[in-house]
């Protein structure tokens, strides 16, 4: 691993958006006054978003291109965080040229671009990482245990419901373009919510999809799938409207609700209890015989979880960590994203008329 | 379609967010939605249309993203300062781009919260706020008035729509939040909820915008406008407790005349409650043996001050959240309490006369298609 004269690993933002300003800006802030990392080149067509991220890193190299930046500097890692459509070719020209990367969710936005990366990764022998960094979640991690354990038995049915009224600061209209975005709430949000089922649950046997674009992305989207595995569920996602942010597994001897981005509590039960567990997550440290010796620690809170996901990526760089979210694994959610846009059907909105529901079917090319 | 190009602007709320779709889905005209942030965009990016991004109170920059456009629609909501400022901002803006007509969607409440017996489309406004804190019908009042002024010397047409109760999919205060309150047993009617609702629901209401925007005689005209079917709070309220499987006949209902001492009440028990938060906080703050001192230094004039911003309307939400037992009364909500004791159906004869209006959409069919959205976010289908 390369590292400057201080011993740090030089790292990249490309492209300084809304996620760079309140994660990974922050994240690496942290990391460089812990001298992990430095942040040594910012890159986005936009000065003024350069300006700004440059206020935390003043002694960063601003540049409006990858190209001009490869051309002056090559860093150790670049952070990939632009519009959805320039994932792929941001990420292979990196590991092109020796730099690993960690790539912003989702992956890319079709199963070819991501098969691309990965080829690239392992041809160049540099790491490939994907930002899913909800699997830091001490509550999230809970549940696989819960899962792979089958602490309550086999898993039955899941039903999630995801949304809010969108407020992510948006500094573009790339988001809401299909060409630049890929889709809508699925591979935005969703592409979260649908790693997250995957690596709890395995792989998908079937599904219906459903959602609400009409010429444009969708704000609204219903996925009813079958797990090989058997299980079965719902998930609804939203950027239009609030739901109940409540993903709930039933097992067969009892259940778990996960309270969207509430990383250290879950909710479990049995269900011949008439109790129920409103749980607090500790990370066990050590144990003994004698409850008394029982030595905790809180878990990571969320912002931890996006400065652990940045540690693990450069420990695995070091060799030290194995990489939680290699592209290998992030794959499977675009893969399955792709395959529900492939055979989307448009959304039961019964609240409009006829004549209206005509027309969106037209607008909505299904 | 038209060939009309239309802006509107406050595009991503509720009324402005239905508009821009109800008109691509009808085919009718050429849709641009102006929204203040990127963000906005989340709903409207459904559809394949021309976005513009615009502060709806900076005339110079709207006037560049309204060029084109044969009539505006002023659907913005916000703060006083937003109501007044944005109706000034846009008609000077329409007046440079040439638009022809200008819609500005303002409020019965114009009229007051409860419209006196008689109230119709030329009749006074009511300047006065029904209750501190809500100025809401009196800024748009003011917001008419600007209207009125710039008009009478400028080009740009304006017809004004005066709706009432506006309901349907994505109605935050008429539908999701019942919808809340039912499940959280806050809600209540006053009076068995035969109070009258005067409500439109908000196909009707985009309907009728259309028709402001495209009848050659509504020019410079205002117009009260409802679904004109006699519903009540409790017809209402019966639409939400159906969609989320409550019984409405669970829902308690307050006797209007009673409100004074049951009001009384609440505030006797705010008040109280105040006193045992202030003693909870001075705990956490001061050793135990310091409480009985504090309390008998505190002048009685602080107290009093204090117990008096206990009463005020915004403790309202607090009231609602705490956690004492001994609050026993449900917490009321002024603008709801004082619209349920409605009993004057607002007249739509001129609308019916001048626009064409009639309601599209009975009741009974709006209630239904709003339940099937309500079980949708609910995750209840």
């Amino acid at each position: 691993m390369i590292k400057n004269e201080k011993n740090r690993l030089r790292v990249a933002i490309v492209g300084c958006g809304a996620v760079s300003e309140i994660f990974y800006a922050v994240a690496l802030s942290q990391l460089a006054k812990k001298g992990i990392a430095e942040t040594i080149a910012l890159v986005d067509p936009n000065p003024d978003r350069t300006s700004k991220i440059g206020i935390i890193f003043p002694t960063a190299k601003q540049y409006r291109d990858l190209g001009a930046m490869l051309a002056d500097n090559t860093p150790d890692l670049a952070v990939i965080a632009t519009p959805h459509r320039f994932h792929a070719d941001l990420t292979v020209a990196c590991l092109e040229q020796g730099i690993h990367v960690l790539c912003e969710k989702p992956m890319a936005t079709t199963t070819a671009e991501c098969e691309q990366m990965i080829e690239a990764s392992e041809k160049n022998r540099r790491l490939l990482a994907v930002g899913h960094f909800r699997r830091f979640f001490a509550s999230c991690q809970f549940i696989k245990e819960a899962i792979d354990k089958k602490y309550f038995g086999e898993v039955i049915k899941f039903h999630i419901l995801e949304g809010e009224k969108y407020s992510w600061p948006a500094q573009s209209v790339s988001f809401f373009k299909k060409e630049q975005a890929g889709g809508g709430v699925l591979i935005d949000t969703g592409a979260h919510t649908i790693d997250l089922l995957l690596w709890w649950l395995g792989d998908v046997f079937s599904f219906e999809y459903q959602d609400d674009a009409m010429g444009g992305v969708e704000s609204n989207c219903l996925i009813h799938i079958n797990m090989k595995d058997g299980a079965t569920g719902i998930v609804q996602l939203s950027r239009d409207w609030p739901l109940q942010n409540k993903y709930k597994i039933e097992f067969e001897k009892g259940w778990i609700t996960y309270a969207c981005d509430v990383v250290d509590r879950v909710k479990c039960g049995f269900y011949n209890s008439s109790y129920l567990l409103n749980a607090e997550l500790e990370v066990f440290l050590k144990t003994s015989n004698n409850i008394s010796y029982q030595i905790t620690e809180k878990v990571p809170s969320f912002s931890d979880c996006f400065s652990n996901q940045l540690k693990n990526v450069i420990n695995s760089i070091s060799g030290k960590e194995v990489l939680k979210v290699p592209g290998t694994e992030a794959i499977k959610a675009v893969h399955f994203i792709e395959d529900c846009y492939k055979n989307r059907k448009l959304l039961n909105m019964n609240w409009l008329n006829d004549k209206e529901l005509k027309r969106a079917i037209e607008l909505a090319h299904v | 379609m038209s060939n009309l190009t239309i802006a509107i602007i406050g595009a991503n709320g509720f009324i402005g967010g239905r508009l821009a779709e109800w008109l691509v889905l009808q085919n009718l005209a050429t849709v641009r939605p102006i929204v203040r942030s990127y963000k906005g965009l989340a709903r409207l990016a459904r559809f394949n249309l021309d976005f513009r991004i615009s502060d709806a109170t900076d005339s110079s920059m709207l006037e560049k993203q309204i060029k084109g456009c044969d009539v505006i629609f002023h659907c913005v909501v916000g703060d006083r300062n937003t109501i007044l400022k944005s109706a000034e901002a846009i008609y000077k803006a329409s007046s440079k781009a040439n638009v022809k007509r200008m819609v500005y969607i303002s409020t019965a409440v114009v009229h007051g919260l409860n419209p006196v017996p008689g109230t119709n489309d030329e009749s006074d406004f009511w300047y006065r706020k029904p209750f501190s804190g809500y100025d809401y019908g009196v800024n748009k009042a003011k917001a008419e008035n600007i209207l009125r002024r710039l008009r009478q010397n400028g080009k740009v047409e304006i017809v004004t729509l005066r709706p009432f109760i506006v309901f349907g999919p994505r109605s935050q205060l008429w539908m999701a939040k019942i919808a809340t309150d039912m499940l959280s047993g806050e809600a209540y009617l006053i009076d068995k909820g035969e109070g009258i609702c005067n409500t439109i629901y908000v196909d009707n209401l985009v309907y009728a915008l259309w028709l402001a925007a495209t009848v050659k005689e509504a020019a410079n005209q205002d117009f009260l406008i409802t679904d004109g079917e006699k519903i009540t709070w409790k017809n209402l309220y019966t639409c939400v407790a159906e969609a989320v499987g409550v019984d409405i006949e669970t829902i308690p209902s307050l006797d209007s005349s009673q409100l004074k001492g049951y009001m009384a009440n609440i505030n006797r028990m705010k008040k109280s409650l105040f006193k045992k938060q202030l003693v909870h906080a001075a705990k956490l703050i001061f050793p135990p043996d310091w409480i009985p001192v504090i309390r008998r230094v505190l002048p009685a004039s602080v107290i009093q001050k204090l117990e008096r911003a206990g009463i005020s309307y915004e403790m309202q939400t607090t009231l609602n959240k705490s956690q004492d037992n001994s609050i026993n009364l449900m917490p009321i909500n002024m603008e709801i309490t004082t619209l349920q004791q409605c009993k004057y159906m607002l007249p739509i004869d001129k609308a019916k006369r001048v626009l064409g209006y009639t309601a599209q959409v009975d009741f009974q069919l709006a209630a239904e298609r709003t339940a099937e959205w309500l079980r949708f976010v609910m995750g209840l289908n």
